[in-house]
């Protein structure tokens, strides 16, 4: 189903006109509203005026996240504080916090995107949606909160954690579709069927929207299977707006961006110049409906490729793929770029291996050492040393030979390394404490 | 490995250690908190990890397990060749030749604690736990089930 086909589903040129308009009164709005944005913009000699075109947009100068946290809390308000009706930041679990003012117009155009998201997955006013995903300053749990209640479903507000309490309340409210991120939602699933309920029969779950971490094919082939349902994936950030910025249609092959609301731009993260298509780089986006402040060229540090072939779903906007990394979270170890995202997919094609792990880096003797911590499948014989040493072996083979490193595997128990209620810790990195 | 023979055949317990300090002394807080007794034990060891094969009274197996399973210890319960060896010189080897008359090979052994009355009692596994029992009984060699080393 189609949320507004009027607005998803426009031609290219219809589209690109929209965004042209749209973008050169938000750089307008922003100039004369915001301090920085208009001391970087003089300083890259660039003025509104310039902005005729929508390739124009590569004239302006790029923002950082670095920028919200020296601004923190109000600086970069486009409109008077009295305007804002909402505060949602980062859960700042690393370094100085940061927050993003929303006006009353800010959070419909969030909750837009969202009930379009929600609307892809088959949602109607029809459902009960479950939403476990933190609420509070984290955009999850609202958002999809948010979402469910512009297309008129009934909303469970779970929020995380409690996850015996989850699977009460799905069962004696027949919750039919699920918001929370991938790990959590198997997680969720596994537990369900250790408490002998059969999804189907005594849950009534029919689909979900997943985001907040990244995943692969193959966790969602596990969600699936787990909760018996059909799960699509949801991306976003709190400096756009939140989880919606971009979301899966039913044929599941890329997210499509909520384009009419933001500018979508695909760099090379060194020089920052367009990738060409089909190319990974790093995700830039603008903000082009938000008022309170709107966000020009706002670097994401997320790793993923656009895809603007036309989708057999029918809407027209611009998709992006998974994302594959992070400029930031890339690891480097002995001059190799490792993602986390690299590891996974080789444990869930590693029978008696799950894909959950943990990737410790260390410096000994002046060269990093990566210890890649695998939980075992639970359905792994552990009577015999010999299929033990199997295993790791077969995972120290695959790493070297996809990641091109060296890597010290160690098998450790099922459920042993911590699943987190939000974003899964992954890397452990001793070199930087 | 569940072998749902027609003989007797003793259940053990397969812990996985990884190698952190103290996860064998854990192991063994665990089991003596609960009062469960140990009526055999043995470790295999790597450098890296180690295998911990426990036997204990089929009652008190279900309680192992759930401890096992609360210290996110990771356990699982196969099924291999308990013998009584008669305590007279010659007892092992008579086993050890039936075993290998049968074609199958002792992935490992390890000897139980309390055997029955006059005999010891040792645990196996070998490359086919069936067809060697098989060979066990016909040659008169007495197998044992968790039940008969109290
Ligand atoms: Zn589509």
């Amino acid at each position: 189903m189609i949320y507004q086909p009027e607005l998803e589903c426009m031609s290219r040129d219809e589209l690109r006109a929209l965004q042209t308009e749209r973008l050169k009164e938000t750089v307008r709005w922003e100039y004369d509203h915001v301090a920085l944005y208009r001391e970087r913009m003089d300083e890259a000699g660039v003025s509104p005026e310039d902005i005729k075109t929508f390739d124009d947009i590569t004239k302006l100068p790029f923002t950082e996240k670095e920028d919200l946290r020296k601004e923190f809390p109000f600086g970069l308000l486009a409109v008077p504080r009295e305007e804002i009706v909402r505060i949602q930041g980062s859960s700042g679990t690393t370094g100085h916090p940061i927050v993003v003012g929303y006006t009353e117009g800010d959070v419909d155009v969030w909750s837009e995107m969202v009930a379009r998201a929600m609307c892809a997955a088959g949602a109607t006013k029809e459902d009960i949606v479950q939403v476990a995903y933190g609420y509070g300053l984290f955009t999850g749990g609202l958002g999809a909160h948010q979402g469910a209640t512009e297309i008129g479903a009934m909303v469970i507000p779970m929020s995380s954690g409690n996850t015996q309490r989850q699977i009460m309340m799905m069962r004696e409210l027949g919750a039919t579709m699920l918001c929370c991120t991938p790990s959590y939602a198997i997680y969720l699933g596994e537990t369900a069927r250790e408490m002998g309920l059969v999804p189907g029969v005594d849950l009534k779950l029919k689909s979900g929207v997943f985001g907040a971490e990244p995943w692969t094919e193959e966790m969602r082939a596990k969600l699936e299977d787990v909760l018996g349902i059909d799960a699509y994936d949801i991306y976003g950030l709190t400096e756009i707006a939140g989880p919606g910025v971009a979301f899966e249609c039913p044929e599941k092959h890329g997210m499509h961006v909520n384009e009419d609301h933001v500018i979508i731009e695909c760099i090379d993260p060194v020089t920052g110049k367009h990738q060409p298509a089909g190319t990974p780089g790093e995700l830039v986006f603008t903000t082009i409906t938000k008022k309170g402040q709107p966000a020009i060229r706002y670097r994401t540090h997320d790793i993923c490729t656009l895809d603007d072939s036309p989708c057999a779903c029918g809407r027209t906007t611009v998709r992006m793929g998974r994302i594959t990394g992070r400029t930031d979270d890339m690891l480097v170890i002995r001059g190799v770029n490792v993602f986390p995202s690299q590891i996974e997919s080789i444990l869930v094609g590693v029978k008696g291996a799950s894909p959950h792990y943990l990737l410790e880096v260390d410096r000994i003797n002046s060269t990093d050492a990566l210890t890649v911590k695998v939980e075992m499948a639970p359905d792994m014989a552990v009577d015999a040393i010999s299929s033990i040493e199997n295993l790791r072996n077969t995972i120290a083979d695959q790493i070297k030979s996809v990641v091109g490193i060296k890597a010290k595997v160690q098998l450790v128990a099922p459920k042993s390394i911590a699943r987190s209620e939000g974003k899964a810790k992954r890397v452990i990195d001793k070199r930087k404490l | 490995m569940a072998i749902m023979s027609d003989y007797k055949y003793i259940q053990q317990v397969s812990v996985y250690l990884e190698n952190k300090e103290g996860t064998l002394v854990n192991l063994l807080e665990i089991v003596g908190a609960k009062g469960v007794n140990l009526l055999a034990m043995s470790i295999a060891d790597t450098t890296d990890f180690g295998i911990a094969r426990l036997v204990v009274a089929t009652e008190d197996q279900a309680i192992l397990m759930e401890e096992l399973d609360a210290h996110d210890m990771f356990a699982r319960i196969n099924d291999v060749v308990g013998i009584g060896v008669e305590h007279k010189p010659g007892g092992l080897a008579k086993v050890l030749a039936t075993v290998r008359g049968s074609g199958q090979q002792i992935e490992y052994a390890y000897s139980i604690i309390s055997g029955s009355e006059g005999q010891a009692a040792i645990v196996m596994q070998t490359s086919d736990n069936e067809a060697c029992m098989e060979a066990l009984a016909k040659a008169g060699i007495t197998l044992l089930s968790n039940d008969d080393l109290k």
